[in-house]
């Protein structure tokens, strides 16, 4: 009796041990990412090419649309099981999850499986601290979208720079009172405000380097006076009629007024041209206007930075697999043929020109990296886009344009309370 | 004493969640690197000594509650009570009614609340024809709460179907001796059919206040908060300083003076209970 | 007792309203059926404006008020149901089920005991743990999303359905605790002494006397209990991570990414088809709530 058992405890434990070799030997790593219709299938079609490059290695696809990502990631990192492989948002390398650098793995200990060369010095948008977070995956900057058809009606010509901007508000007040050149969303106003700021002292609101704000009070003031003269002169939809029509972060595409071409023009990524045109009628023409802009600018004022990164879990068990695959993705040919835009203009030298010489970027695309090239881009700070700010910003600039504050009360909400957030958030 | 596994294991699961969340908010607790630091007070008197955010946000709740629990109970009863009858197609009738509560938050009621509301609305285009001017529902910091309230009186389904199976519960028997007795149907509302359906208006009237106090939906889909946080309701808030802002710890201290704001006042109707409801159960 | 010649009050549930012989109550009759009428529409408006987008291209959707749609296209089901992931809408609407059906019969179960308990019989901390109970309904749910998830990680139930069922086997949805202790305080106790004085037992009690007597309210924790599981986006959103085992309240999210194009009518179509289970639940729980009439009533 007793061999027996024995006997069949050896059986066990070799089967056991064979199971676990063989198990083993198919490791999973988990890949997450946010995205639409577009996306999803073609990402799915790249995983397969990596699997079967890669033998024995398996990736769990966990995806899904943009609305609640935040909160899931955040919670899975909080209980320390977020997936191997992420795609993320720039901003929330060094504003949440990564402030001390180290939220992620450092993607320098694999530069043996990653070509760091195709993003040459653009590789900076993911180091913290000296480590490489995340690898950036495409780049997006803000250009003005117009539709043709409005202003033709109008008679005037895209605007140029400001002053014809300006000059296209009050023509377009003869059309009717639901007419403006530009749609207002309160965002897209602060940020062309702030391309003002950039192109008048060369700073910007929240300096990069310092991440403070080191605005003069006289740069301040400027700066909201410009804002309001937007509104004033009717050059943008006003806050309070843009309210009563949508919430302020209800997108240009949805409203009535962008499908029928009574807001002719809109401040927006050159990633969501396409959104933004998805619902307008197909007689529409779209073009890219001139960035607005004063004569010689210190700064040309672009607000540019990655659309999304990718980044490799400091928990992972199998780090230099999770940037093989990152690699894979954003240089291999064959993943770059399937996968294509659905992310944007990548950012790798060779994916790049593989999908120009393919013939995939549009005409709004070309004309866009046409205006970037000829500028110096400086990066925005990451914290414009923190959650504390963007809400700080927004009661600041809602004030003024309900007019519930004078000017010097927002100039001085402009410097001394941002620091005080930002120091507190830091 | 079958009871007891059951709450064995209720209070596992609940504990649990609710003791961490109590600590938490006497933390400044970073979830994501999972630091913190014991910080006593620290979160409550910055509620409501420092937080001008909380102080507005607390009274549009306790104004919209106050606005929005009559109105919805009210409509509730009504309803029931007219559709509490065997009519061919009464069916249709109760699904169409219990219908906005199914829609919830879906992007069909953010669009048409839009469209009803908007500067360029259906409500503006009637007054127009009245000759008054188009008003700004959404955009006035006075007038959005309004629209709120709306909706969420709007979805009174859920309300209407606990006071329909509590009419189905009041013997008819009773009404046909009150008939014979010569009642009208006004005097036999309020003299049989409301005092003994008090248990469940009650308990509509306590979790229609829970209900109130932490509607999400309604902000979150069509003002997000504004115009100028008018319509910026607490739970709202809490979420955001949850899952935007990621101040777990603050958050928390929030919930737990919600809390506390909704066992006071369902305290005070549980105490009143006494003098209105009536319990048919009650060993006389 | 006669009720032949005196007009029949407008409770009675046994006769249709129409064939009442006043005329005087049938006009009014007619207006009451106009007057629902036209308040039913306008509380289906929504559902019906949803119905037309589901066949409209982006712009109709959002220039449109009226629902009725320019052309009859359905790609807006077909594509919605394939969708863009790994698979059909099927297998979203199984998984949803899946989570649902479990939960609604654990609900009914230990909620209904629960509330037996608390209704019927008197302990020592009934009153306190009564308040608890009834108290943590009162805290909202947001803040409770990271201690639950790390409860349920360190159980190791992260990425399968027991964080939805096995709470709920617990009576821990303590609003339909609550609810079904109101209804039972509203039933007399006469039928069960009487049942009591013949030998039987609290459970025989409860379930021979008390449950056809709840009928309608457990019918509306089914009704509740299916409409809030379908709708619960934050739950699964956290605990569930494998596309294969989304519901549908997460899959219907799945193509609205932040810069893509989304085409509306696929999302709306299938939130139209998301939404017929909970009406046809809503609709065939109909019949139990005028069953109950039979059962209400002591039999004097």
């Amino acid at each position: 009796m007793k061999t027996s058992v024995k006997k069949l405890l050896v059986v066990v434990f070799a089967i056991g041990f064979v199971a676990q070799v063989a198990w083993a030997a198919d490791t999973e790593l988990r890949f997450s990412w946010w995205g639409g219709d577009t996306r999803h299938k073609p990402t799915l079609e790249a995983i397969k090419l990596f699997e079967a490059a890669n033998p024995g290695v398996k990736i769990k696809a966990e995806y899904m649309g943009w609305g609640g990502y935040t909160e899931r990631l955040a919670t899975q990192i909080s209980g320390a099981n977020e997936p191997d492989i992420t795609q993320i948002n720039w901003a929330w390398i060094s504003t949440m999850f990564s402030k001390k650098g180290d939220g992620f793995y450092d993607l320098y200990k694999a530069k043996d499986v990653l070509k760091l060369d195709e993003w040459g010095p653009n590789i900076n948008y993911g180091v913290r601290n000296g480590k490489l977070n995340a690898i950036p995956v495409s780049f997006t900057s803000r250009f003005y979208l117009w539709q043709k058809n409005t202003l033709e009606k109008v008679g005037i010509a895209i605007p140029k720079n400001w002053d014809e901007l300006f000059a296209a508000g009050k023509a377009f007040e003869k059309l009717g009172p639901e007419y403006y050149p530009i749609d207002g969303v309160y965002y897209d106003v602060f940020l062309m405000s702030h391309a003002y700021l950039m192109q008048k002292t060369g700073k910007q609101w929240i300096d990069p380097d310092t991440d403070t704000v080191i605005l003069t009070k006289a740069e301040a003031l400027d700066w909201v006076k410009f804002y309001k003269k937007l509104s004033e002169t009717r050059a943008v939809v006003p806050h309070k009629l843009r309210l009563s029509i949508a919430p302020p972060e209800a997108p240009t595409e949805q409203q009535q007024q962008w499908v029928t071409g009574q807001w002719a023009g809109n401040y927006t990524w050159d990633s969501t041209f396409k959104v933004r045109m998805s619902s307008l009628p197909k007689t529409t023409a779209c073009d890219l206007g001139e960035f607005l802009s004063i004569p010689n600018p210190k700064n040309i004022g672009f607000f540019a930075r990655p659309t999304m990164m990718f980044a490799v879990s400091r928990n992972s068990k199998n780090p230099i697999i999770g940037a093989k695959f990152i690699n894979f993705l954003l240089t291999d040919p064959d993943a770059v043929k399937v996968l294509s835009n659905t992310r944007g203009i990548p950012m790798a030298k060779s994916s790049y020109d593989l999908l120009a010489k393919e013939g995939l970027f549009t005409d709004l695309d070309m004309k866009a990296l046409a205006q970037l090239k000829k500028a110096k881009i400086d990066p925005p700070s990451a914290w414009l886009e923190s959650a504390r700010i963007q809400e700080l910003l927004r009661s600041i600039f809602e004030t003024v344009s309900l007019g519930k504050s004078t000017d010097e009360e927002a100039v001085d909400r402009l410097i001394n309370e941002t620091n005080q957030v930002l120091k507190s958030i830091q | 004493m079958f009871v007891l596994p059951f709450i064995i294991g209720l209070l596992t699961f609940k504990l649990f969640p609710f003791v961490a969340s109590f600590a938490l908010s006497f933390t400044k607790y970073d979830i994501i690197n999972g630091t913190g630091e014991y910080v006593g007070l620290k979160n409550f008197t910055d509620m409501f000594l420092v937080d001008k955010l909380f102080r507005k946000s607390f009274g549009v709740t306790l104004f919209f509650s106050l606005a929005a629990v009559p109105f919805r109970l009210i409509m509730a009863l009504f309803v029931a009570n007219v559709l509490n009858f065997k009519l061919r197609g009464i069916n249709f009738f109760r699904t169409a009614y219990y219908l906005p509560s199914v829609l919830g938050g879906s992007i069909a009621v953010a669009i048409l609340w839009r469209f009803i509301f908007s500067h360029h609305g259906l409500i503006n285009v009637i007054l127009k024809k009245f000759g008054i001017e188009p008003i700004p529902w959404l955009g006035d910091e006075h007038l959005a709460i309004w629209t709120i309230v709306l909706l969420h009186v709007w979805q009174f389904g859920s309300a209407m179907v606990i006071f329909l199976a509590a009419l189905q519960n009041v013997p008819v028997s009773l009404y046909e001796a009150a008939a014979i007795d010569g009642t009208s149907k006004m005097q036999m509302f309020f003299r049989i059919t409301i005092p003994l359906i008090t248990p469940v208006i009650f308990f509509n009237l306590i979790v229609q206040t829970v209900h109130a106090f932490q509607e999400f939906n309604a902000p979150y889909i069509i003002t997000q908060g504004g115009p100028m946080k008018s319509t910026y309701l607490l739970s709202y808030y809490i979420y955001e300083t949850c899952f935007r802002y990621f101040n777990m710890s603050y958050g928390s201290a929030l919930a737990w003076i919600m809390f506390m704001a909704i066992a006071f006042l369902s305290a005070i109707s549980f105490w009143s209970s006494k003098y209105w409801v009536y319990y048919s159960d009650e060993k006389r | 007792m006669t009720t032949a010649t005196l007009p029949l009050p407008q409770y009675d549930k046994t006769e249709s309203r129409l064939t009442v012989k006043y005329r005087g109550k049938k006009v009014r009759a007619l207006i009451r059926y106009l007057i629902l009428l036209g308040v039913g529409l306008l509380m289906m408006y929504p559902l019906v404006w949803l119905l037309g987008a589901s066949f409209k291209t982006n712009m109709q959707i959002f220039s449109e008020m009226g629902f009725w749609p320019q052309q009859f296209d359905f790609t807006g089901y077909i594509q919605g149901w394939k969708t863009s992931s790994e698979y059909t809408f099927a297998r979203y609407f199984l998984n949803s089920f899946m989570i649902i059906i479990p939960r609604i019969i654990v609900t009914i179960v230990s909620c209904v005991l629960v509330a037996y308990g608390f209704a019927r019989f008197d302990f020592w901390f009934k009153k306190p743990l009564f308040a608890v109970v009834v108290g943590s309904f009162m805290l909202p749910q947001v803040v409770l999303r990271v201690p639950q998830y790390l409860m349920f990680k360190q159980f190791g139930w992260l990425d399968t359905y027991l964080p939805f069922i096995v709470p709920s086997a617990f009576a821990i949805d303590v609003f339909f605790v609550f609810m079904v202790v109101q209804f039972l305080r509203g039933i007399p106790r006469d039928m069960e002494e009487a049942a009591q004085i013949d030998g039987c037992n609290a459970l025989q009690i409860l379930w021979y006397i008390l449950v056809p007597i709840l009928k309608p309210a457990i019918i509306s924790i089914v009704v509740f209990q299916f409409i809030w599981t379908m709708n619960d986006f934050m739950g699964p959103l956290i605990y569930l991570s494998t596309v294969a085992k989304y519901p549908i309240s997460l899959a219907l999210k799945m193509s609205l990414g932040a810069t893509e194009e989304v085409r509306w009518a696929n999302v709306i179509a299938m939130s139209i088809v998301a939404l017929i289970p909970s009406l046809l639940v809503f609709f065939s729980a109909q019949k139990y709530f005028i069953e109950g009439i039979a059962t209400s009533g002591i039999k004097g």
